[in-house]
């Protein structure tokens, strides 16, 4: 007689639960082979965790992974390249550490998490890289995890580790969130889901709050990051080269937003340097009276978002210095390496002066950064 | 099919940035994402966790019975944003009109319900048989956190042999025998009576005497048996009937109709959406007996739910369309003789038809006049219905305050059985207007309209002397000198002269000079008593 594995031994022992479970996924759309199929799979991942877990924990582990491929399979989103299925597979099943503490909200954080991030709403992420980050930040272990008494339980713990690393992954909208999650966040918990290096000198080892708070205030400042891979481009007015930040937007037809060139029209005072306002015209519209669209950039030094400012037209945010320092806002035959700027707006930051350029003859918008 | 437990994410209708109860595009918290309710994280998981305003758990609620249970909504309460070109198209011989509207839209099937829940209010449901009338108001039930079971077993079935023991609760026997006085006689009553949410399936087909019972616990929310009271609580009705034009086994008693505060009608299937219909057959799925647990609303937030929606403002310049609307609709010139006896209501209590002495006056535009369509006017309890649910509309669309669109998408269903129009007025033998006979809703909706066209064109937001002059009584008279008292009568009378010549009694007129007469009164009395006291 063959030994079940402990996956089994679980399900068998909760035969009637998972099986209410799994027919209500089926009752709600999921298709039989595939919701079958990926219960095989997430047992053969979990088993591991049998020897790393303690009877409970692994109990609850099995009942949360169940309960979320059944939520996956039914909405259609267990798919074989798909955020979710790579969490559960992947991620979960190294995340011992949190799994004692917290099963259920672990799962759910994870798979949560990995929808955002692998092209949830909103801007996508490195998925990749936050599942490291994720990893990491569970193996710092229990000692991560305060127990009673003051400061964030295991739940806040867990879902402010995901968070972080969603926003240290790319998802820019969730940066107020996670910064302020990373402050509440045990240290060695907060340094590995942002991978800051702990100790050993560099630029990752200084104090985390005065990280935080410089970053808070110069959204392209890191420990560490450098740019230098990056091109220069020459700026009339400007004594020394510019730094190429990064390039966003893009034509829709090759994956960008826009139809036709942004103009970059400011910044917005309330986000500097990190939220900027365009003008793109409108889909349909063409000629000098065509409508345009208000846009938004939000970048800073982890990912970026273009999206459509929503309800565009009531409200204009402040914005800050809208042209060049040696420029008029005009087509700008006279800069040096771009030559076709249409608008631009600049503003300071503690490492230097960043600017957003828009150009007549390209889709995309360059940030750029110099020295004051 | 998509996942029946998935509730829409928040926010489902994003306001624009530059309101200031937007919430920041662009900056998402905890909440955001982490949508997966989990019980281990706390009995607070989930919506309540994530301190979701209950107006977005409304929307929440409204977009599941949406896109999970009722199949082929009609979003027919429709909705422009400001600004927006609105594309529409003509079809056919006549020329229907299709507006694809630019702003969120819904189905007054499902909203309306929806609303009355958050009010707790009484909405009759009509259309054939099978349309989803019994089983959106059984939807209600459970989004107030009852069983399907319990709601089910709660609903009151009309029938011609209900009598107000079946549907209220019967005496002990016991003490029937032994009780020396009526108060000793326990009542066992019956469990829906303290439901939240309250079902009549086919109330035209109670009998007159149990409708008469029906009629005090659905107006004054208590039940007398055997001199026993159980007091039933604030509650939402859902009342169904087949046919609303008089149908049923009995007819339904006026007052219970006129208790009634909201209409809507049960629309057809769209037979394109048969497949869903067969898939949701061979799943077994009882869209009911799935309702997410994240738009259930407990007995604490409905009574927050109700008293966030009495707390939105009805502003002064949607007030003043409404009462210019409602103005209209009473007066009829030669239905009396003292000023204050010229309304719709003076004829019929006299039981003179109200067309009839229309017809008569041949002075008036009969075509342009709003009042000339109807035969009666709008009681106050229309009014109250009218303004609970323009809030309730407002708060809904999540507006800080009731706007005319609000008020407009509202009132057809509050008035549908409230206004009862005049056939045979001119207006309707309009070729055009032909289809308003039947279509009441779009009826009530082009009368509105037209008492906002003509309210601009008076440019009466522009100017308001009566208004100016009804808040100087409002402000109160103590200390007012003698001179100021002259000086606002003197006011009152020129502006009611100036009125003799070349202004035709229209509603808005009868009633501004009614309240005229009235401040002056309330000047004239204090005038005399300042005398007498020597002040």
């Amino acid at each position: 007689m063959t030994v079940p594995s402990p996956f089994a031994a679980r399900a068998l022992a909760e035969r009637a639960r998972y099986d209410a479970v799994l027919a209500r996924a089926l009752a709600h759309g999921a298709d039989r082979d595939v919701l079958a199929d990926a219960v095989r799979e997430v047992a053969a991942a979990t088993d591991p965790l049998a020897t790393q877990l303690e009877a409970d924990a692994f109990a609850a582990t099995c009942d949360a992974l169940v309960a979320a491929v059944a939520r996956l399979a039914a909405a259609r989103r267990w798919r074989a390249e798909g955020p979710e299925r790579r969490a559960v597979l992947d991620v979960v099943p190294r995340l011992a550490p949190w799994l004692a503490l917290a099963p259920a909200v672990t799962v759910a954080a994870v798979v949560d998490g990995a929808r955002a991030v692998g092209g949830g709403p909103g801007s996508r992420g490195d998925v990749t890289a936050w599942a490291a980050r994720v990893v990491d930040a569970a193996a710092v272990g229990a000692a991560g995890v305060p127990g009673a008494g003051p400061g964030p339980s295991p739940v806040d713990v867990v879902r402010g580790a995901v968070l972080v690393a969603a926003w240290r992954s790319g998802l820019v909208r969730y940066r107020d969130a996670a910064l302020a999650a990373a402050r509440s966040l045990p240290e060695p918990v907060a340094r590995a889901a942002l991978s800051l290096a702990p100790g050993g000198g560099g630029a990752g080892a200084a104090d985390l709050g005065a990280v935080l708070e410089r970053h808070a205030a110069d959204p392209w400042w890191w420990p560490g990051r450098v740019y230098g891979d990056l091109p220069t481009v020459r700026l009339r007015g400007v004594a020394e080269p510019a730094r190429v930040l990064g390039r966003f937007g893009g034509f829709r037809g090759f994956g960008g937003p826009w139809l036709s060139p942004a103009l970059v029209v400011g910044a917005d005072a309330r986000h500097p340097a990190l939220r900027w306002t365009l003008l793109s015209p409108a889909a349909g519209g063409t000629g000098a009276d065509a409508a345009t669209d208000e846009w938004t950039l939000v970048a800073d030094a982890h990912g970026s978002l273009v999206a459509r400012r929503p309800g565009a037209g009531d409200e204009v945010p402040p914005t800050v210095g809208a042209e060049l320092p040696g420029g008029d806002g005009g087509p700008a035959a006279a800069r040096d390496d771009v030559t076709d700027v249409s608008g631009s707006a600049v503003v300071d930051t503690p490492s230097g002066r960043v600017a957003l350029l828009s150009r007549t003859g390209s889709y995309d918008v360059l940030l750029v950064r110099w020295a004051r | 099919m998509t996942d029946l437990e998935h509730v829409s994410s928040a926010p489902t209708r994003p306001q624009p940035s530059g309101r200031a109860e937007a919430r920041d595009p662009f900056a998402l918290g905890v909440d955001d994402l982490f949508g997966t309710p989990v019980a281990e994280a706390g009995p607070d998981d989930g919506a309540a966790r994530a301190g979701l305003p209950l107006d977005e758990k409304l929307r929440q609620a409204y977009f599941w019975v949406v896109n999970h249970a009722i199949i082929s909504p009609h979003y027919d309460v429709e909705f422009a944003a400001p600004g927006a070109r609105e594309t529409s198209v003509r079809l056919g011989d006549s020329k229907a009109l299709l507006s694809l509207p630019s702003d969120q839209s819904y189905s007054s099937f499902v909203l309306l319900p929806l609303l009355t829940f958050a009010v707790r209010g009484r909405c009759l449901m009509i259309g054939g048989p099978g349309r989803g009338k019994t089983a959106s108001a059984v939807l209600m039930g459970v989004l107030a956190g009852y069983p399907v079971r319990d709601v089910r077993r709660a609903m009151q079935h009309g029938h011609p042999q209900l009598t107000v023991s079946d549907l209220f609760g019967t005496p002990l026997p016991k003490d029937l025998v032994q009780a020396d006085s009526l108060a000793d006689v326990d009542v066992a009553w019956r469990s829906w009576l303290g439901m939240r949410v309250k079902i009549v399936d086919e109330y035209n087909r109670i009998p007159t005497r149990t409708q008469s019972a029906l009629l005090t616990v659905l107006a004054d929310g208590y039940v007398e048996v055997y001199d026993q009271v159980y007091e039933t609580g604030d509650a939402a009705w859902y009342l169904t009937a087949n046919d609303d034009a008089g149908g049923g086994t009995y007819q339904v008693v006026d007052a219970l109709r006129d208790r009634i505060d909201v209409v809507v009608h049960a629309m057809p299937f769209n037979n394109r959406f048969l497949g869903d219909l067969v898939a949701r057959a061979e799943r077994r799925v009882r869209p009911e007996e799935n309702v997410p647990p994240e738009i259930v609303f407990d007995a604490a937030e409905h009574d927050a739910l109700h008293a966030a929606i009495l707390a939105v403002p009805f502003p002064d310049p949607v007030r003043r369309r409404l009462e210019f609307f409602a103005s209209q609709l009473e007066v009829l010139e030669r239905a009396g003789w003292q000023f204050e006896y010229r309304t719709k209501d003076t004829a019929r209590v006299a039981g003179v038809d109200p067309h009839l002495v229309a017809t008569a006056d041949t002075g008036r535009d009969r075509l342009g006049d709003v009042g000339a369509q109807t035969l009666n006017g709008l009681s106050v309890r229309a009014l109250q219905s009218l303004v609970a649910y323009a809030k309730a509309m407002a708060y809904f669309r999540g507006n800080a305050e009731v706007e005319l669109a609000d008020l407009r998408a509202v009132l057809p269903f509050v008035l549908h059985d409230k206004l009862l129009p005049d056939l045979r007025s001119a207006p309707f033998d309009d070729r055009d207007r032909e289809p308003l006979r039947s279509d009441r809703v779009s009826w009530i909706r082009d009368l509105f309209d037209t008492a906002c066209r003509q309210y601009d064109a008076a440019g009466l937001d522009d100017r308001d002397d009566v208004g100016e002059i009804l808040a100087q009584v409002a402000a109160g008279l103590e200390g007012l000198p003698e001179a100021d008292v002259l000086r606002r009568l003197a006011r009152i009378e020129k502006l009611l002269a100036s009125w003799q010549d070349h202004t035709k009694l229209h509603g808005h007129v009868y009633e501004d000079a009614l309240a005229l007469k009235y401040a002056h009164q309330r000047y004239t009395n204090y005038l005399t008593w300042l005398r007498w006291s020597g002040t």
